[in-house]
């Protein structure tokens, strides 16, 4: 153990916490029970004002449990996703993870993500599958298109925007510190939908590897920025639209092919989604249909 | 440590890099360092070294990275400005040169104002076969704060010049995550504008640097993509302006709607 806290982690998980509960500690438990060590943890306190104790035992179970873990903090209160970047920025390993409150890794996911490295080297962005976690009940969420390890950026087009949303967030994805850096971060513009914004911009540079097998949880409790999403000051299709034009803007600066109506195609989608089909739904269930 | 770090993101520089050098030698301070970033340059890396030697010799601390792989342009800028040491950064790029007081000018706007974002001069504007033009700042020297920026982003847009003419705060630039490789002709005008929305701005008025044109430079090309300029200008007002809604911040709808029908009758009528 003692060495593995000495080599520098090839992983950084970063895990931006304020006021953490106990969901924080599933989070933990799932990075204990990781059939692979040599990842570190960077746990980024955005100055809690409660749960204190609970970050104080999640740091002493990571690191009896081997995972070397670097506590830092904000000079100063940070918006949400002014937290990420910082705490992004706070990492020094080759690799990144986000990892937030309440989310869980399966605990094949640090060596399924280091497989697929060691297989693809010059690999920048890697995804893998995952659930939602509703009530107790697990739910697969949108699945990357099937018979793919990779897609290059072009390949990627074929099924982005056209199939809506399926890349999923930052409970999904691991990109290299070089990639991230050299991407600009989440955009702080865009509170709901910044992870897609990056992701697709991840995407749209380096191409994505595909790790078929669901080895993430998201669990929709309480504390999440999703619960009660509809509530909050954010609208997901403008987010969405705004993602599209610079999307579509990059790839004709770059010669990418970009769907033809591909930002009208990619809204039309996201409104059938969000608005559309609830709505018959609801109207079925009022009906009695 | 040194307050101001400025950073010459560089590839393959031609000889108009030397009035960029001369113009740090010739700054009437010497509390700055400076970074020269060399994006795997296939020519022009004599001109490089040359440069660091003579910045050592006049008592300047220089050094040279390189990324660890050859990035995109604005790519590099986010990959260069992370890893500043020094609480201010200032960009500078090929071509670029700054007046003799101009960082002295900067130090002392940090001094009094650090809770700033982003400060900025006044500069001129050089283009080849041309004479040079004054771009004067209209307002006062002094700070001015997040809520009245805010607002006068989303009326006016950029106003703050190009990277020659304005250095941030590295914190503020770790917040915000960078510059939008995605908008590569508008990066700089978002980022200077989330800059000074979340944290005020400093103008200094005097005209310190020059902003230069040159044809290596990606701006001369831009008057054959208005289009694309177009779009990017429509998309970061955007941006800026659903980001101030989604903070419940005032958002000047009036003032927004007349700013991009300026911008769409400039494209119209080819100014």
């Amino acid at each position: 153990m003692a060495d593995e806290l000495k080599t520098p982690p090839w992983l950084e998980i970063v895990i931006p916490v304020r006021n953490p509960g106990a969901p924080f500690l599933r989070t933990i438990a799932s990075l204990e029970a990781q059939s692979e060590r040599g990842f570190g943890v960077v746990l980024s306190d955005n100055h809690s004002t409660a749960g204190e104790e609970i970050i104080r035992e999640a740091r002493e179970r990571l690191e009896a449990a081997g995972i070397p873990v670097r506590a830092v903090c904000p000079p100063t209160e940070l918006s949400r996703v002014e937290h990420w970047n910082w705490a992004h920025h706070a990492a020094h390993a080759d690799w990144l993870k986000p990892l937030f409150v309440g989310d869980t890794l399966e605990p094949a996911y640090v060596a399924a993500v280091r497989a697929r490295v060691a297989q693809a080297p010059a690999a920048q962005v890697v995804r893998c599958d995952f659930d939602f976690l509703i009530q107790g009940t697990r739910q697969p969420a949108a699945r990357a298109p099937a018979g793919h390890a990779s897609l290059t950026p072009a390949e990627f087009l074929r099924y982005f925007p056209e199939r809506g949303n399926w890349l999923g967030g930052p409970i999904n994805f691991a990109y290299t510190r070089l990639a991230w850096l050299s991407a600009g971060g989440y955009a702080v513009h865009l509170p709901a939908c910044a992870d897609l914004d990056l992701y697709v911009a991840l995407v749209l540079r380096h191409g994505l590897e595909l790790v078929e097998e669901s080895l993430a949880v998201f669990e929709l409790h309480g504390e999440r920025f999703s619960m009660g999403i509809r509530r909050r000051h954010v609208i997901g299709v403008v987010e969405l639209w705004l993602i599209l034009r610079q999307a579509r803007n990059y790839c004709e600066a770059v010669a990418l092919p970009w769907p033809r109506h591909g930002v009208a195609a990619g809204v039309f989608v996201q409104v059938m989604n969000d608005y559309v089909r609830p709505w018959k739904a609801r109207l079925r269930a009022r009906l009695g249909l | 440590m040194t307050l101001l770090e400025v950073q010459l993101p560089v590839r393959n520089p031609t000889e108009v890099m030397q009035r960029t050098i001369d113009s740090l030698l010739a700054q009437t301070t010497r509390e700055f360092t400076v970074v020269l970033s060399d994006n795997w340059s296939t020519s022009g890396t004599e001109l490089i070294e040359r440069a660091l030697a003579q910045l050592r010799e006049a008592g300047i601390a220089a050094c040279k990275v390189t990324p660890p792989r050859e990035l995109a342009r604005v790519e590099h800028w986010n990959w260069l400005h992370a890893r500043a040491e020094a609480p201010w950064v200032k960009p500078l790029f090929v071509g670029d040169w700054l007046e003799p007081a101009c960082l002295e000018r900067f130090l002392a706007a940090f001094g009094l104002f650090p809770q700033a974002g982003l400060v900025h001069v006044a500069y001129h504007l050089h283009q080849e076969g041309r004479p040079a033009m004054a771009i004067p700042q209209v307002v006062p020297f002094g700070y001015r704060p997040p809520a009245v920026m805010q607002e006068s982003v989303l009326r006016i847009g950029h106003q703050f010049g190009p990277p020659s003419a304005y250095a941030f705060s590295h914190e503020a630039f770790l917040a915000i995550g960078g510059y939008r490789p995605s908008l590569p002709i508008a990066a700089d005008c978002l980022f200077c504008c989330t800059l000074a929305a979340r944290s005020g701005v400093v103008t200094i008025p005097d005209l310190l640097a020059n902003f230069f044109i040159h044809g290596a430079r990606f701006s001369t090309g831009l008057s054959a993509r208005r289009r694309a300029t177009l779009r990017e200008e429509l998309t970061y007002h955007g941006l800026l302006t659903y980001h101030a809604w989604t903070e419940r911040r005032a958002v000047p709808w009036g003032g927004v709607a007349r700013h991009a029908a300026r911008k769409i009758r400039n494209y119209l009528y080819g100014r």
